[in-house]
């Protein structure tokens, strides 16, 4: 931090009452304002645009265009989430005091690759006794450099930088506590090439798992077992003409088994029972997500629309956004993080 | 709860306004220097404007001052003056009892003596102390006188002159020089010598009051 802005650092913890969150690097970009007054947070507006392209760890260092935004999604702030296959996040419970976290090794605990340079962060979630829960996170420095970039100029400044996993975790968290009571509940969020999968327990974290598998595994499946072409592959997906659901299962039973698990170490630890899955992202073939998790866990899910968790404008969502609302989870999530932060700041 | 692991770094961390806190703080620290000069600048500026106007106005002032000292003593001159006129006409209205003094006079002349000559000058002249003027009168007598001792008895006019108070305060009683001398021996009817002898006297006081 350089002296001047570490001087003028207390402007900045002022509460954000304003803010724009964006969910760059998956098959879109998903931007959406939430503006918060009196304790009540409102969708201002939510938007899709065309993909903004990760860089490759390995490739070039990339430059990106500004990402300009229209006058509706125009906040001071944003907060940026990254979707990328190279990100890890984990949940740790690491012995010992606050001291003890210092010494950590995070490359080994996030499990990250060899001679990558990672940019790493995270955040002391609870600390029972002398353990710690920690929710730590990590992404390709060449990708958050990029990703911070694509704001370089004017307006809105960044604010945050995260993961898509850790920002969806805000809004799953909105979610249960204004609708599901805090009940135990599974959230799945489906990503394109990466799904996180968080289990709530009286509304506090209790497992996170990324797996990765996303939509674009059963499009490949699809594509390659009926050899069809890749735009054909929804319309196959949302009808009933074809039966794919047999391949679709086979593709999607690591995923599941993952998803066995984390029940059951989350009953087992936590003495509970799992009441709820809900279901949102990149739902393509939502019925086949859903026919397979029943299947497998017993309990029918719920697609969830992340833009309804908060009130919205008239007009707040374009045209191009009715029917892809299950994706703004990351965006919203991010928005809610740097809102909710300041929230916590000003308490 | 929120999960806000959060990867900016602080140098990427940037103010949303479009005015540069930097850039201001650059830009208010250059005027304020800026400000100070110029007001430094114009101090020193009216500094030497006010420095030459005093010299300007000491020249000023020593070419003056002649004719300011000039003036000083012109009014005190008119002050005198006016005072010397006043007093002239309170002397011009004014009038002393003569006849009074006259009398006063006659009674105290030894009867040894005959006065020849009575005359009373008026003196005006300025007080040394600067109190203004002042006025006293000279007295000249002449007389003469015989018997066995004349001398005696101009001594008793002399010292009646002195003490007596009709005059008001006398300054100086005294016989000039060479007016003390004796006539010639005159031969009475009865075939007796006489001699007389001659007698002046001057006598300066001011006068009790004016009528």
């Amino acid at each position: 931090m350089n002296s001047l802005s570490g001087r003028f650092a207390f402007a900045r913890k002022r509460g954000l009452t304003d803010v724009v969150g964006l969910d760059v690097g998956g098959v879109t970009t998903r931007v959406v304002r939430l503006k918060c007054a009196a304790n009540a947070v409102t969708l201002v507006s939510a938007d899709l645009f065309p993909r903004q392209v990760l860089p490759a760890v390995e490739g070039e260092a990339a430059v990106p265009q500004p990402l300009l935004l229209p006058k509706p999604l125009q906040a001071l702030y944003a907060a940026i989430s990254v979707t990328s296959p190279q990100a890890s996040i984990r949940l740790l419970s690491v012995p010992g005091g606050p001291e003890s976290l210092e010494q950590l090794n995070f490359n080994e605990l996030l499990g990250l690759a060899e001679g990558a340079e990672y940019r790493i962060g995270y955040e002391v979630l609870a600390s029972e006794g002398r353990e710690q829960n920690i929710l730590a996170s990590a992404i390709p420095e060449k990708q958050a450099r990029w990703a911070v970039a694509l704001l370089s100029q004017g307006i809105p400044a960044a604010r945050s930088l995260q993961t898509s996993g850790t920002a969806v975790l805000n809004c799953f968290s909105r979610e249960l506590t204004a609708r599901h009571d805090d009940v135990p509940s599974m959230f799945v969020h489906v990503g394109s090439d990466v799904t996180d999968v968080a289990v709530f327990f009286k509304g506090r974290l209790a497992l996170y798992r990324q797996c990765m598998m996303g939509s674009q595994l059963i499009v490949k499946t699809v594509q390659q077992r009926f050899g069809i072409e890749e735009d054909i592959v929804p319309g196959v997906l949302e009808d009933d003409l074809i039966d794919a659901s047999q391949p679709i299962a086979v593709a999607m039973e690591p995923f599941l088994r993952q998803l066995v698990l984390a029940r059951e170490f989350v009953e087992r630890k936590r003495s509970c029972r799992i009441e709820k899955i809900l279901l949102c992202g990149s739902l393509l073939g939502a019925q086949h997500w859903k026919l397979h998790i029943n299947r497998t866990m017993g309990i029918t899910p719920e697609a969830w629309n992340p833009l309804a968790t908060v009130p919205s404008l008239p007009d707040a969502l374009s045209d191009r956004v009715k029917g892809m609302e299950s994706r703004f989870a990351v965006a919203v999530g991010a928005a809610l993080s740097v809102l909710e932060v300041e929230h916590d700041v000003s308490r | 709860m929120t999960y806000h692991v959060n990867l900016l770094l602080d140098e990427e961390q940037r103010s949303a306004s479009r005015v540069n806190v930097g850039l201001a703080l650059r830009m208010s620290a250059m005027i304020a220097a800026a400000a100070i000069i110029l007001v430094t600048m114009t101090l020193f500026i009216e500094s030497r404007d006010v420095e030459g106007q005093v010299k300007r106005s000491r020249a000023e002032w020593e070419s003056l001052k002649p004719q300011y000292t000039e003036v000083l003593a012109l009014r005190k001159e008119l002050d005198t003056l006016r005072a010397s006129f006043r007093q002239i006409e309170t002397f011009r209205r004014s009038r002393l009892a003569v006849g009074k003094e006259l009398t006063q006079l006659q009674r105290g002349i030894p009867e040894e003596i005959q006065l020849t000559s009575l005359h009373i000058n008026q003196l005006v002249g300025n007080q040394k102390t600067g109190a203004g003027f002042v006025r006293s009168y000279e007295m000249h007598l002449s007389g003469r006188t015989s018997g066995e001792s004349p001398k005696e008895n101009v001594d008793k006019l002399i010292g009646y002159l002195q003490t007596s108070l009709y005059t008001g305060r006398v300054e100086a009683v005294f016989v000039p020089p060479n007016a003390y001398r004796k006539e010639t021996a005159r031969t009475t009817a009865t075939g007796e010598t006489h001699t007389d002898w001659f007698f002046e006297l001057v006598c300066r006081y001011r006068p009790r009051s004016f009528e």
